[in-house]
């Protein structure tokens, strides 16, 4: 003590100060270990990138997201028209941009409207129809028809239509998807089946049949024009191979959804009015019907089947959702916590994807909501979600924005 | 030695006006402090408690026995376009649907309309006859065919709101007053959409005596909030400012909602007689509903599409945005606030200038201003208190709230810890902060303007909340209530975040118009696109 009260009569004020400069920077030094010091915080905001979809814009609406390899695909109707872009999938930078060879009130919309096949991607929608090649988006060809009607699907090379006229027959076609080479499968006639009603083939999925044929088994969402004016819904298997209707089976239900049915293995899943049923494809008969509930919302309007390993998720136009063992028909789990009116249900690593009034990701194997609709704008947050392979990033739209989002930050 | 005297005196009257002032004051903040609990029975509006989604939707849709459709389709050879009539609702006019009417028209092959019955409010017989005769002339107008010679099958209307009360009601009229002329000689449509219809009922209508002095609140709490600062300062200005609110409920709001309160709003008032005689016909339209869920604060965003942009002067389909009014209230409300702080501190001072004031003016002075300050805090915190009730006072006015349904639910909230230190020498503080999102507390933690800061963690916890049940809506009408169109069926579908005026403009309404006329909700809707 002595020696420090010595050595501070000793030194002069400006020393002193040099002194306890240096003690202070030395003190410092130690005092903040590696594991101590703050952490740089990382980006967390979930927007991985944005990219404005279109500057004149003609709707609201856009195409559901289509992910192929390092480029998502979009089409947007503009006033110059419809155009279609891809964007690089890591940047959000423009790829390619064309112009779709339609006109009049074109807008691919629903998630029925635009696929991917192989490095081809279709746009189909009412008249319209036409395929492109996903990595320079040249068109390959396109076609236009005053009967075609609805939506499509692709299953192996062909792109399926249907055609009508809205009262007496509709037609089943399919077209080559490399060079549109067009194949007429069969016409329903409203006289034929022992009904009156008019017919409206929806799009179908396929079966192999244990001989060997390829059987297309789909829904004739009928409609009473001539009759009750109310909808029936028929089912029906056609035999690709022998060019014969397999079976027909009338009025499996009333009221339906005008969605694709869903096939694993040797069950067809389809929607009715407030059943999903599970259907042999062999003969037609209902192996169990799923009963979902009286409310009035019961049912599927806009509704698409998702089979994810041993359940068959089942979303009503309510804010329910259920999840059903696709053998059996029994319950797994149900939520009625999520929101209504999706567009397409997607999924990625056990985890269901859709967007209405926000993304919502609901936990495949218990039901729970892990994102509560997530908002990253004030916009319209009612798009489907692609979702990147490997980095675990999603891609939605907001109608005027095409998001990047990180789900790992989406609370 | 007299001014000794004086002053003695003076720092005694000074001394016992500072404790009548701090007597005054403990009786206050007893007061404030002895209040019954905010959520009672007794209380008018209780709290503000509906923040996050807790809605209780008891389905009450009329279900009269429903016939088949008997209506004849047009024939497979007529090939003629249908009819497309889009209603307008309460004090609208043709120009509420101009864009979705513009955008079928361009898109879709039809012909189509916009009806109107604007001026003829005063009974729905009115609205109704007058909605006939402009189909009429709108039909004739439009397409080449004779009366006798057309197909009016395929024709349908598209409605919003009271338009499609009206549609009903001439629906009704066409098939029980078949001889009825005010009506015409023949049924003009045979499909009803609609868009936020009360058809349960609009229970506006009952609170109709009420609508003024909620107007009077948010014109007060948020317009004039200017005028506070004025408060206090003598009797008679408070007196004229008190007039000033008499004078805005009793004078102006009438005029502002004059065009709202009409006859045809009174009847749609649950359980009147024209909703029970449409409600209790065995309708044979094809039918759809649209109906719309707003998010909370619904009061706000419902006034931002009346008082900011209405839905229509949007470019098409672009109506989402409604956070006009949301965002205005919630600035005021802070100013509010940072006023009754500042002015806290004002009354901290004159009270310190009055204790330790050399004369009796000085006493007064403060006495004055601190009293001053203290009528404009009480104003203020009433206009507070009206902004923090504002949603539940608006939800009880539409129907929507339950004032004894109270439920205890867990929150989830998020609970940010670190450490701080303020110099080198300084010690490490442990600091904990709430959030209600995990992004808040990201960016309270980026902000933090300190020496050094270390070690941050944030938790995700739970804490019971007693939330209080209402029925969801639109901001205008409830959801049960546009739900109710008897013999609809699962013919509906919701509009996620669309509040009333919304419903008419917004994405979604492109989406659910594009599904009807695919015949997703009903094939007799299809409606082709044109080429």
């Amino acid at each position: 003590m002595t020696v420090i009260l010595l050595l501070f009569e000793n030194v002069n004020m400006k020393k002193l100060m040099n002194i306890l400069l240096i003690i202070s920077l030395v003190c410092s030094l130690p005092s903040c270990k590696p594991d101590d010091c703050p952490e740089p915080i990382e980006n967390q905001s979930p927007v991985v990138w944005k990219k404005l979809i279109s500057s004149s814009p003609e709707s609201s609406l856009n195409s559901t997201p289509l992910l192929y390899k390092d480029l998502i695909v979009l089409g947007k109707k503009e006033t110059s028209g419809y155009v279609i872009r891809a964007y690089n999938a890591y940047a959000g930078d423009t790829i390619w941009e064309t112009m779709a060879p339609v006109s009049g009130g074109f807008n691919a919309t629903d998630w029925d409207e635009s696929m991917i096949y192989d490095n081809k991607i279709v746009f189909s929608e009412s008249y319209w129809f036409f395929a492109l090649d996903a990595v320079t988006g040249k068109i390959l060809w396109h076609k236009i028809n005053d009967n075609f009607f609805g939506g499509s699907c692709v299953i192996d090379k062909y792109l399926y239509k249907m055609g009508t006229d809205h009262r007496n027959w509709s037609s089943l076609y399919r077209f080559e998807i490399n060079s549109g080479a067009k194949e007429k499968l069969f016409t329903i006639n409203r006289s034929e089946y022992g009904s009156n009603y008019s017919p409206n083939l929806m799009m179908p999925v396929k079966w192999v049949h244990p001989n060997g044929d390829e059987i297309l088994v789909l829904q004739n969402r009928t409609y009473g024009w001539y009759t009750d004016m109310e909808h029936k819904m028929d089912i029906l298997a056609w035999n690709l191979t022998a060019d014969s209707m397999l079976w027909y089976r009338d009025r499996l239900d009333g009221f339906s959804s005008m969605s694709r049915p869903a096939i694993d293995g040797d069950k067809v899943y389809f929607y009715g009015d407030r059943h999903a049923y599970c259907i042999n494809p062999l003969n037609g008969e209902t192996i169990w019907k799923y009963f979902i509930g009286d409310g009035p919302e019961d049912d599927f309007n806009t509704a698409n089947i998702l089979i994810i390993d041993d359940k068959l998720i089942v979303k009503p136009d309510n804010d329910h959702m259920h999840a059903v063992n696709k053998e059996t028909g029994e319950m797994i789990w149900r939520n009625n916590e999520t929101a209504s009116m999706p567009d397409l249900l997607t999924v990625h690593q056990d985890t269901i994807w859709f967007g209405s009034g926000g993304v919502l990701a609901i936990d495949a194997n218990t039901g729970k909501t892990l994102i509560d609709q997530y908002e990253a704008s004030n916009g319209s947050w009612i798009f489907p979600i692609a979702h990147h392979p490997t980095n675990g990033h999603i891609y939605t739209s907001d109608g005027d924005y095409l998001y990047c989002l990180n789900p790992k930050y989406m609370r | 030695m007299k001014n000794d005297k004086i002053t003695y005196n003076m720092k005694n009257i000074n001394i016992k006006l500072q404790g009548i002032f701090s007597m005054v004051l403990l009786l206050i903040v007893s007061i404030a402090y002895a209040q019954p609990p905010r959520i009672c029975d007794t209380c008018k509006y209780d709290v503000e408690l509906t923040k996050g989604r807790f809605f209780t939707d008891s389905v009450d849709i009329y279900t009269p026995p429903q016939t088949t459709s008997e209506f004849s389709p047009c024939p497979a050879s007529d090939t003629g376009l249908k009819y497309i009539g889009f209603i307008h609702g309460l004090s609208g006019s043709p120009a509420s649907w101009s864009d979705a009417q513009e955008w079928t028209s361009n898109n879709y092959k039809t012909n189509s309309g916009k009806p109107s019955y604007v001026g003829w409010e005063t009974s729905f017989h009115d609205v109704g006859q007058e909605v006939n005769k402009q189909i009429e002339v709108d039909i004739h107008s439009k397409f080449s065919q004779t009366k006798d010679s057309r197909c009016y099958s395929n024709d349908f209307i598209i409605a919003h709101s009271q338009g499609g009360i009206g549609s009903r009601y001439l629906d009704y009229k066409w098939d029980t007053h078949k001889h009825n002329t005010d009506f015409g000689d023949r049924r003009l449509f045979y499909g009803l959409v609609t868009f936020g219809s009360p058809h349960g009922g609009a229970h506006i209508a009952l609170t109709k005596d009420q609508h003024a002095g909620f107007i009077t609140g948010v014109v007060d709490a948020i317009y004039l909030e200017g005028t506070y600062n004025l408060r206090g300062y003598s009797k008679k200005l408070d007196k004229l400012l008190d007039n000033k609110d008499i004078f805005i409920e009793e004078e102006m709001v009438p005029i502002m909602i004059k065009g709202l309160h009409t006859n045809t709003m009174d009847a749609m008032a649950p359980n009147s007689s024209v909703m029970d005689s449409i409600n209790n016909h065995k309708s044979r339209l094809h039918k759809v509903a649209f109906y719309g869920v707003e998010d909370a604060p619904e009061c706000w965003r419902v006034i931002s599409n009346m008082t900011d942009v209405a839905a229509e002067d949007y470019p098409t389909w672009k109506a989402e945005p409604d956070n006009f009014f949301v965002d205005k209230a919630e600035s005021v409300r802070a100013e509010h606030l940072a006023a009754i702080q500042e002015n806290n501190s004002k009354i901290k001072r004159w009270k310190a200038a009055g204790i330790f004031g050399r004369n009796i003016f000085s006493a007064l002075m403060a006495s004055y201003f601190v009293n001053k300050n203290l009528v404009e805090n009480h104003h203020r915190e009433e206009a507070v208190r009206f902004l923090d009730n504002a949603n539940t006072h608006w939800r009880y006015l539409i129907g929507a709230y339950h004032r004894d349904s109270f439920e205890w639910v867990n929150e989830t909230y998020y609970e940010l810890t670190w450490e701080e230190k303020y110099g080198w020498l300084g010690k490490w503080y442990k600091q904990t902060r709430h959030f209600n999102t995990y992004n808040e507390c990201v960016n309270h933690y980026n902000g933090l303007n300190v020496y050094r800061k270390q070690g941050w963690s944030i938790n995700a916890k739970t804490k019971p909340i007693k939330k209080q049940s209402f029925y969801p809506n639109d901001g205008v009408v409830l959801v049960k209530s546009q739900k109710a169109f008897p013999g609809v069926g699962g013919r509906i579908d919701k509009m996620e975040k669309n509040n009333h005026f919304q419903e008419r403009n917004s994405p979604q309404t492109e989406e659910v118009l594009e599904k009807l006329y695919k015949g997703k909700y009903d094939g007799y809707f299809t409606t082709l696109r044109k080429r």
